[in-house]
C-alpha cells in the first residue's frame, strides 16, 4: 500500500520546503510524544527528548522512506529504537510485559464494552490506561480521522465549526466523521479479537527499574 | 462493537495528552535547525557527488576517445615495417599543416609524405622489398600495397626478397605494378617515366596495359606512350639517385676487391677483373663514398689505389697502372 500524501510530504521536505516542515512537525510531534509517553512510564521530559530525537533521525533518513507504511508508523519504529537504546543505556532490565489490552482487568472492561454491558464505574476504574489506549488508536487512524474524532468527542465542536476548521463543507465533514467512527470501531474490534495489541504495539515490551 | 459502543469508548477520552506548548515550540526550533543543517550537508554531498560523477564521466569519455583513437590507428594493417629518414621530410596528416616527420610516426591512408631537395626515405615494406623515395618527391600512402606518387621519383627493389607481393605505384598518368624487379618510377607534370633495371613492370593506363622489361625506359605523356628505349643503369639520371640513397657502405677495412663486387651488384655492371682478383684483395680502403654517384664513388676509391677502371658497354674493367 502506498501512502501518497506521506510520500508527497517527504518529497517536499527533501526539497527543503519550510511549509512542509511545519506540517510535518505539527502533525507528528504530539502523536510521537504520546506514543513515547506510554512507553516511558509517563516521563514527560524523557518523552519530549525522545520525540525530538525521533523527528531529527526521521528527517535525516527521509530518503529511506518508501511509503510502504504510513509515515507515522515508520517514525514509531524509529521511536522504539530510541526508547530501547535509552533504557539499555540506563541499565534497566528489560521485561516482557503484558500489553494493556491483554491485562486481565483492562481486558475485562473492554469485553464488557464490546458486550454492551459496561458500567460507568468499571470504565472509570481504569480510566488512565483506557485513555492512553484510545489515544493511541486515534493517533494511528488514517486520514486525520483521529483529529476529527478529537474535535467531536473532546473539543465538542459542532459540525459547522469542524467544517470551518477543516476548511470544507458540513456535508463533507459529516461523511468524514462517519468514516472516522467506523475506522475507530474496526480498529478497536480488531484489537479485542486478536487478543493482543500487536496491531498497535508491534513490540510488546516495556521496561521496569531495577 | 456498534456505533454506540464506539461512542461510549470515545467519550472516556476527556482530553488529549499534549506536550507542554512552550517546550513543544522550543523542540520545533531545535528540530528545524537540525533539519536545515542536515539539508545543507546533504546538498554539499550531492554537489560533491555530482561533481565526482561528472569528472568520472569526463575521464571515462576521454579514455574511450583515446582508446578508440588508439584502436583506430592500430586497427589498420601496418603499411610498412620500418622507414629510414634522411634529411628533411615533411608529413601532412588530416589536412593539417605539414610537420617534420619522424620514424616512429603512425601513418594512415591519405597521409602525404614530402621529401625536400636534401632528403630521402627508405621504406622497408611488409614483404621485405624496399621502396626508396628520392629527393623532392611527394607520395600519398593508400594502403600497404598501394602508394600514389604525386611528383618525384620512387625506386622499388623487390629483388632483395623472396616473397615479393603485388605493389602498385599510381600516378595521374598511369599505374605501375611490378613482376619481381628493380625499377624506378619518375612522375613529373605531364610526364611519367618508368625505368626497369631487371625483371618486368606492368603499366596500366586508360584500360591499356604496357610492359616494360629490363634496361628499358618508357615515357608516357597525357597523350599516350611517347617512347621506349634501352638504357644502362649505372650513370643514367634516373638511376644515379638510387645509388646515392643506398645504405652507407663502410669503406674502412674493406678491400678494393670487396668494393668492386659490391658496386657491381648495385649497378648491374659486369666486372672484367683482368686477373687482378687476388691482388685487389690485399688493397685496403679508407674514407667514405656516402651520397656519391656511381662515377664519383668509383673515381674516389680508385684514386686512392694503384688501380684504375674503365666502363665499356656495361662492363667494369680493372686496370693496374703499373702495367
Amino acid at each position: 500500500m502506498q501512502h501518497k500524501q506521506d510520500k508527497q510530504l517527504v518529497k517536499q521536505l527533501l526539497k527543503g520546503q519550510t511549509q512542509a516542515f511545519n506540517t510535518f512537525f505539527d502533525s507528528y510531534h504530539s502523536k510521537l510524544f504520546r506514543f513515547i509517553l506510554g512507553r516511558v512510564d509517563g516521563d514527560h521530559d524523557l518523552a519530549m527528548d525522545l520525540a525530538q530525537e525521533t523527528l531529527c533521525k526521521a528527517l535525516d533518513n527521509l530518503k529511506d522512506y518508501r511509503a510502504e507504511a504510513a509515515l507515522f508508523t515508520w517514525m514509531c519504529q524509529i521511536a522504539r529504537s530510541f526508547i530501547y537504546a535509552h533504557f539499555s543505556k540506563q541499565k534497566r532490565r528489560r521485561r516482557h510485559v503484558v500489553p494493556m489490552a491483554e491485562h486481565p482487568s483492562i481486558r475485562k472492561v473492554l469485553l464488557t464494552i464490546a458486550d454492551g454491558q459496561e458500567t460507568q464505574p468499571e470504565l472509570q476504574l481504569h480510566n488512565q490506561q483506557i485513555q492512553q489506549l484510545i489515544e493511541e488508536v486515534l493517533d494511528h487512524l488514517p486520514n486525520n480521522y483521529g483529529d476529527l474524532l478529537t474535535w467531536k468527542y473532546i473539543d465538542e465542536l459542532s459540525v459547522a465549526e469542524m467544517a470551518e476548521r477543516a476548511n470544507t463543507t458540513m456535508v463533507a465533514i459529516q461523511s468524514a466523521l462517519a468514516r472516522a467512527r467506523q475506522s475507530f470501531q474496526q480498529a478497536f474490534t480488531a484489537l479485542l479479537k486478536t487478543d493482543s495489541l500487536d496491531h498497535f504495539y508491534p513490540s510488546n515490551w516495556e521496561y521496569e527499574y531495577e | 462493537m456498534n456505533k454506540e459502543q464506539a461512542d461510549t469508548i470515545l467519550k472516556q477520552l476527556k482530553q488529549r495528552t499534549e506536550p507542554d506548548a512552550a517546550k513543544q515550540q522550543a523542540t520545533k526550533q531545535a528540530v528545524m535547525a537540525h533539519w536545515q543543517k542536515n539539508l545543507k550537508k546533504q546538498r554539499r554531498q550531492r554537489f560533491a557527488w555530482t561533481a565526482a560523477v561528472a569528472a568520472s564521466v569526463i575521464v571515462v569519455f576521454a579514455l574511450v576517445l583515446v582508446i578508440n583513437f588508439d584502436n583506430g590507428s592500430q586497427g589498420l594493417p601496418a603499411m610498412y615495417q620500418q622507414v629510414d629518414i634522411h634529411g628533411t621530410i615533411m608529413l601532412e596528416q588530416d589536412s593539417h599543416k605539414a610537420q617534420p616527420m619522424t620514424a616512429d610516426v603512425s601513418l594512415k591512408p591519405g597521409d602525404i609524405i614530402a621529401s625536400s631537395s636534401d632528403g630521402y626515405l627508405i621504406w622497408h615494406l611488409n614483404d621485405g622489398s624496399e621502396l626508396r623515395q628520392g629527393p623532392d618527391a611527394r607520395i600519398v600512402w593508400q594502403s600497404d600495397q598501394q602508394i600514389e606518387l604525386l611528383t618525384g621519383q620512387l625506386f622499388h627493389n623487390t629483388d632483395i626478397t623472396q616473397s615479393a607481393e603485388p605493389f602498385m605505384i599510381s600516378t595521374k598518368l598511369g599505374s605501375v605494378s611490378h613482376v619481381g624487379t628493380q625499377y624506378v618510377v619518375k612522375h613529373q607534370p605531364n610526364r611519367l617515366q618508368v625505368a626497369v633495371k631487371s625483371g618486368r613492370v606492368n603499366i596500366s593506363r586508360q584500360q591499356k596495359q604496357h610492359t616494360v622489361k629490363g634496361n628499358e625506359l618508357m615515357s608516357i605523356s597525357p597523350d599516350g606512350v611517347e617512347s621506349v628505349h634501352t638504357f644502362t643503369g649505372h650513370n643514367h639520371p634516373m638511376w644515379s639517385w638510387t645509388f646515392k640513397t643506398q645504405q652507407p657502405y663502410a669503406l674502412k677495412g674493406q678491400s678494393l676487391y670487396d668494393f668492386v663486387v659490391w658496386i657491381s651488384q648495385h649497378t648491374d655492371l659486369a666486372v672484367d677483373w683482368q686477373g687482378h682478383q687476388q691482388a685487389t684483395q690485399g688493397v685496403l680502403l679508407q674514407g667514405t663514398i656516402d651520397k656519391m654517384s656511381v662515377d664519383m664513388a668509383l673515381k674516389t676509391v680508385f684514386a686512392s689505389t694503384d688501380y684504375q677502371y674503365q666502363i665499356d658497354q656495361g662492363r667494369l674493367q680493372i686496370i693496374n697502372q703499373d702495367k
